[in-house]
């Protein structure tokens, strides 16, 4: 899964929303690292909801343009769970390694 | 000030397929920039570039889609640069009157041919394609039977009067056949046209047999702008292509077996694209000749039979995923061979009464075929010498005699491809059909057959 994917997925879990409802959650929760460009954003959905991951949820009309609201379905939220033990896996491996460079000396590791 | 962001963002979002997509991303857009912004960024404008023209594929999913699509691109791109170059070529100049190098390879002989060219020619086996040419040459002095000096002597003069040496010159001498020969030449360039150089002796033949000739051919090289103009027919090709097949994947998508006909039919047409110009290219290249010949070779396979074959696929291709929407160009398609095909019945007859007139000069301007007329009372040996003058003439490549009123070379002769009425056709002479290097070589022939006995006339046919 690659990071775009990941974080709108994260974006999506709690509440449906809109592009730039997306755009922004992705955003806060990185804390500013990923910032997700409106194409990138509209082809990961697209490519979601072929694979069943995120469906529509509503359309609404703000200031006469329309809105429309994407939400995860349950198959998104196994995939996104998968991926998070994948992720959390993969953050205990290197974190283990990395207390046993630190217990044998090798050098300093950061905090 | 968003008003104008609007419009420009409006019109990236062309890259995106016509739908309510386009509206929903202006919204988005709309909503992340900031307030002072005038106009999309760069990176904004490249990524709607990049996702819009994928979006046009459908199939978010697929990446062979992807594939099929650049592949797609690459091969109509090739389409498109073939047929560009293939207009641009008929704007190519024509080969120049060339005075000044007929002195500067020739000092003081009295030089055949010459003259302009179509821009591709069949080879003299006919088995490939080669840049035009005009043939120039002089009957053998003693100066020039020394070939190697005298292509060392030439390729200096045309050094010194500023022409760039391709290579370097070979010579072949063959002591142990019979007769003995001796080749030498070389090849040179100058800004937009190449020469080669090749004098041959042959020694010890009859005094009716050529002896050879010092000779070189003068082609044209690839103009500038037409690199330019086949760039851009390539991308406009290119687009062309990546666009239709967004256009026949949206159309068949969810369509299981309409995708795997048309998808089977794309890719078939585009290897059939790339290997007919691929092989075109390299079967028609000659490795020694300078510059970028093979390139233009295998854009103008493209543009021949294997481009009907290509277009046909490609059409399949299209009507497997809509047939309906290929049915216009079906009717025009069928409307053009029609037109082109069928209006060839009605050549009227003609009753002929002695060789045909000479045919005006534009009609032969390009034309490589040349008749010459016998006498039918004409003597065995008088045909024989004629026949032997024919071969003596440096630029002739073959001939054929004639002498069936029925052929269709009869028809073509004296009646401009119609038929010859009552028996007309067995009062009329007999006729060598002859196959000329260049159009340039026809005044040589005139002046070797026309005053010999027996022969009643030397014309210049229109091809």
């Amino acid at each position: 899964m690659r990071e775009p994917t990941f974080w709108i997925l994260t974006a999506l879990a709690p509440e449906p929303r809109h592009g730039y409802g997306v755009i922004q959650e992705v955003t806060r929760l990185s804390d500013g690292r990923v910032t997700l460009q409106a194409g990138t954003l509209y082809a990961a959905l697209d490519r979601l909801a072929a694979l069943g991951l995120v469906e529509a949820d509503r359309e609404e009309v703000v200031d006469g343009r329309p809105r429309r609201y994407y939400r995860l379905t349950s198959e998104g939220a196994s995939a996104l769970d998968a991926e998070t033990e994948r992720l959390r896996a993969s953050v205990d491996a290197a974190t283990a390694q990395l207390a046993a460079r630190r217990r044998f000396g090798l050098g300093p590791v950061s905090s | 000030m968003t008003a104008r962001l609007a419009r420009r963002y409006r019109w990236l979002l062309r890259c995106y397929p016509p739908g309510p997509r386009r509206a929903e991303m202006l919204g988005t857009l709309l909503e992340c920039a900031p307030p002072d912004r005038a106009r999309p960024t760069w990176r904004e404008a490249v990524n709607l570039v990049r996702f819009g023209l994928r979006a046009r594929l459908g199939r978010p999913a697929g990446t062979a889609i992807v594939v099929l699509a650049a592949l797609v691109s690459l091969a109509s791109g090739l389409l498109g640069a073939a047929g560009a170059a293939r207009l641009g070529w008929e704007f190519a100049p024509s080969l120049p009157v060339a005075d000044e190098l007929k002195a500067t390879v020739f000092p003081g002989l009295h030089v055949w041919g010459g003259g302009d060219a179509e821009p591709f020619v069949p080879s003299a086996d006919g088995e490939t394609t080669e840049f035009g040419y005009a043939d120039y040459w002089v009957d053998h002095t003693g100066a020039t039977q020394d070939v190697r000096a005298y292509a060392e002597g030439a390729r200096d003069r045309l050094a010194a009067a500023g022409w760039d040496i391709r290579g370097a010159l070979t010579v072949e001498e063959d002591r142990s056949s019979e007769p003995v020969s001796a080749e030498a030449g070389f090849w040179a360039t100058t800004d937009g046209l190449v020469l080669e150089f090749s004098a041959v002796h042959w020694e010890g033949r009859a005094w009716y047999d050529s002896d050879g000739a010092a000779s070189f051919t003068l082609s044209r090289s690839a103009p500038g702008w037409l690199t330019v103009v086949a760039v851009a027919g390539g991308l406009i090709g290119a687009l062309a292509g990546w666009l239709l097949t967004g256009w026949a994947s949206r159309r068949s998508e969810g369509h299981e077996f309409r995708s795997a006909a048309a998808g089977a039919m794309a890719w078939m047409t585009v290897l059939l694209t790339l290997f007919a110009a691929l092989l075109g290219g390299l079967w028609s290249w000659d490795p020694e000749r300078p510059g970028d010949e093979v390139v233009w070779l295998g854009l103008r396979v493209l543009t021949g039979e294997a481009g009907v074959v290509i277009a046909g696929l490609a059409l399949l291709a299209l009507a497997a995923a809509r047939l309906r929407a290929v049915i216009p160009a079906v009717v025009v398609l069928a409307g053009v061979v029609a037109a082109t095909g069928w209006n060839s019945a009605a050549i009227a007859s003609c009753t002929p009464v002695g060789p045909p007139a000479d045919p005006p000069a534009s009609s032969v301007e390009h034309s490589r075929v040349a008749r010459v007329y016998v006498a039918q009372d004409a003597t065995a040996e008088q045909r024989n010498l004629a026949e032997a003058a024919i071969g003596r003439v440096w630029g002739t490549r073959g001939w054929s005699f004639h002498y069936d009123p029925t052929d269709a070379e009869y028809r073509d002769a004296y009646c401009g491809g119609g038929r010859l009425t009552g028996d007309s056709g067995m009062r009329v002479p007999y006729f060598w059909e002859i196959e000329m290097s260049s159009p340039g070589v026809f005044p040589a022939l005139d002046a070797e057959v026309a005053h010999l006995p027996g022969i009643v006339a030397v014309r210049h046919a229109a091809s």
